[in-house]
């Protein structure tokens, strides 16, 4: 051992065989180790030979082994050998002390490796709340530090929450080993105790009881979390014996951290499906009071969030617009919530299909039977033409003149008069354009800020700054048209403008009570008509209706069914680990 | 590396012992030579006598602390190769700042990471 060599040669060894010669009154005296002398006391003199019949050897074993040599000088104490004797005894104890002290350092060398390991890992585990992340943060300790083992594997606990598939890895062993180490009794027996264990000797483990013969070791930790085990941590080994306790504890400590992160991200993954699903319920309810719109704002909300990704990508039309996913996944939510102010509109008016209720004209015909007695009325053909006026959405001149007729017709009785028509059913029957009065077009109008009053009790501000103005500006129009604030061009948020334009296509190709469902074609020509009067974004209906298709394709892949935001929202903070 | 030194300055014994033994593998593999002092006054003669290419510099020292030898050190002609790597459990911002501006190629605190300090070392030695 040259460490031990090294001792010999130093400081302390040398002032001791000093004063040793002191003791003995003069002479040579060296400490060899393995043949060589170390050191010899005077400094510089030449050792004591082996074969020298007046020289003195004295000797111990290992692990000290060390050889003292004396050769005697003129003025030698008569208790030489004594003090030769203390003095190898003493020297033995030096090299023993030293020994065990270096053992000492060793062990806390160790111990600070171990600790400053701890250091380094446990931080990157903090660093964001997707389940991949973690899991990978955890294989790459695995992997990056000393531990033994070939394999290792991850286990979560919950396959449909993970993405893709239960397992990740690395190492040489396949898909199928692995799942059939997921199904030994081990496995689940370790499960069930949840703490740590190692197997170094598989073969002969009762619990071993599948085949896989390319590994003899194996070390199991289950990832718990306060409140459930998440899953488990597999080191394997092809060679046998290859775990200690040491990295036993090694790995239950990171594991307890990876266990409460991963909790942590299941939670949030959790967290965020079931905030989609209500959300998106709230607003098929809200659409489904009229039936024509059941599936609207979901659709709305798929296609204004493929719109946006595609948008975002594109460098030819938008090179100065990028969107990042959570900027998407507020569109997507714009989308779902911007109805939600129309439960505040009465039913009649939502699902108001003609000019005058179906009920009013029943009770305009039975007052022309009253009339028909009056002659010179044709009744039958009368109604026919007020039908027809009742459906349409522009009256015709002759349609204006019949109105005008009939709500001069009175009949008199003693006590008072009965016209055929009353004022307020004449003006409904005349409204120049569409079925609804103003009031009731006001009362349309008011949803979009309706919405935004209602949703303003959510706390979504942190993650979605616009969400509520989106949805308040999806019925502005550039050319300040629209409502409720007439705002105009860049007063419009983008977003808006973005939603405004999936909204209209949406509503057009949908059937309605007061319209049939219209085709794809249509609907690009009416975009552009809107587009065309200043009314929606050019540059973004040009867009919308070239990529019409990829558009509707892509679409199917966002909502609570679809994969696209649950894997999307990471933790806000991005910190890197020192 | 062969004929690379480094030298170990601090006050506290144990300090010392352990750094060296972490060191050893240098030694070892690389014919690296070891070798200490126990406190700045005693740290700067060595640098002047020995020119160690890297010290590892403990900072709170009686006689001369480590702040006094890197202002010494970095202002004096013949030593501008000596690296100083400055090992310390004082831990502020400030203390960091401070040594750096003085002349210290690296700070580090205590207790130190064997792996770290073998790191440096190399590192700084030019493996």
């Amino acid at each position: 051992m040259t460490h031990i060599a090294k001792f010999l040669r130093s400081v302390p060894v040398r002032r001791m065989l000093d004063k040793t010669i002191e003791s003995l009154g003069g002479g040579t005296l060296a400490v060899f180790r393995n043949g060589t002398a170390q050191c010899v006391s005077p400094d510089g003199a030449s050792p004591p030979d082996p074969d020298d019949p007046k020289v003195t050897t004295l000797q111990t074993e290992e692990p000290a082994g060390l050889t003292l040599r004396y050769r005697p000088g003129p003025a030698t104490a008569s208790n030489a050998s004594s003090v030769l004797e203390l003095g190898l005894h003493s020297l033995t104890q030096l090299v023993e002390l030293e020994l065990a002290r270096r053992s000492l350092a060793d062990e806390a060398l160790n111990k600070y490796r171990e600790l400053a390991l701890l250091h380094r890992s446990v931080p990157r585990f903090n660093t964001s709340l997707r389940l991949n992340d973690v899991v990978r943060a955890l294989l790459n300790e695995c992997r990056r530090e000393s531990l033994p083992g070939e394999s290792c594997a991850v286990f979560l606990n919950d396959p449909g929450k993970a993405d893709q598939g239960a397992v990740r890895s690395f190492g040489k062993l396949s898909g199928a080993e692995l799942e059939a180490l997921r199904g030994s009794t081990l496995f689940s027996d370790v499960i069930g105790k949840a703490r740590p264990e190692i197997v170094n000797d598989l073969v002969n483990d009762d619990r071993w009881d599948v085949s896989l013969p390319s590994i003899h070791s194996l070390m199991a930790v289950p990832l718990v979390s306060p409140n459930r085990c998440e899953g488990m941590l597999i080191l394997a080994s092809g060679k046998a014996g290859v775990f200690q306790a040491a990295h036993r504890k090694h790995l239950a400590t990171m594991a307890s951290v990876a266990g409460t992160s991963l909790s942590n991200a299941f939670h949030f993954e959790e967290t965020q499906i079931l905030m989609d699903a209500m959300l998106q319920a709230l607003a098929e309810a809200i659409d489904s009071r009229d039936p024509f719109t059941a599936g609207h704002s979901r659709r709305v909300a798929q296609l204004a969030a493929a719109f946006a990704r595609e948008v975002g990508r594109d460098t030819r039309d938008f090179p100065d617009i990028a969107l990042a996913e959570h900027e998407i996944r507020e569109i997507y939510y714009a989308g779902i919530l911007h109805d939600v102010g129309k439960i505040g509109i009465r039913e009649e008016v939502l699902t108001k299909d003609s000019r005058l209720p179906a009920k009013t004209m029943d009770i305009i015909r039975t007052r022309m039977e009253l009339f028909e007695e009056q002659g010179d009325f044709d009744r039958e053909e009368m109604f026919k033409r007020l039908i027809e006026l009742n459906r349409a959405m522009t009256p015709s001149a002759e349609q204006l003149e019949l109105v005008e007729k009939l709500g001069e017709m009175c009949r008199r009785t003693e006590s008072r008069e009965l016209p055929l028509l009353y004022g307020d059913e004449c003006a409904c029957l005349t409204l120049p354009y569409g079925n609804l009065t103003e009031s009731e077009r006001s009362e349309i109008e008011r949803h979009s800020a309706e919405s935004e009053r209602i949703l303003n009790h959510i706390p979504l501000g942190r993650g979605f700054p616009n969400l509520l103005t989106v949805i308040r500006q999806h019925h502005e129009r550039l050319d300040g048209s629209g409502y409720p604030d007439g705002l105009r061009g860049s007063e419009i948020l983008f977003q808006s403008r973005l939603l405004a334009v999936v909204d209209v296509f949406d509503a057009v190709t949908q059937e309605r009570h007061y319209k049939p469902a219209m085709t794809t074609e249509e609907a690009v020509r009416i975009l552009r008509l809107e587009a065309e009067s200043g009314k929606l974004d050019m540059r973004l209906v040009e867009f919308f209706v070239e990529n019409v298709e990829t558009i509707e394709r892509l679409a199917d892949g966002f909502g609570v069914e679809g994969a696209s935001f649950v894997q999307g929202n990471a933790c806000a903070l991005n910190r890197s680990v020192a | 590396m062969m004929g690379k030194k480094i030298l170990i300055v601090d006050d506290e014994v144990h300090i010392k012992m352990l750094l060296e033994q972490t060191l050893e593998e240098l030694e070892d593999d690389f014919g690296v030579e070891l070798f200490t002092a126990s406190d700045g006054e005693e740290g700067l003669e060595l640098i002047r006598s020995h020119r160690p290419d890297l010290v590892f510099l403990d900072i709170m020292m009686p006689r001369m602390n480590g702040y006094e030898v890197c202002r010494t050190v970095q202002g004096e002609e013949g030593l501008e190769n000596v690296k100083i790597v400055l090992l310390t459990a004082k831990g502020q911002e400030v203390d960091r700042r401070q040594g750096l501006e003085l002349g210290a190629v690296r700070y580090m605190t205590k207790p130190f990471d064997p792996d770290e300090i073998l790191g440096v070392s190399k590192e700084m030695l030019g493996v």
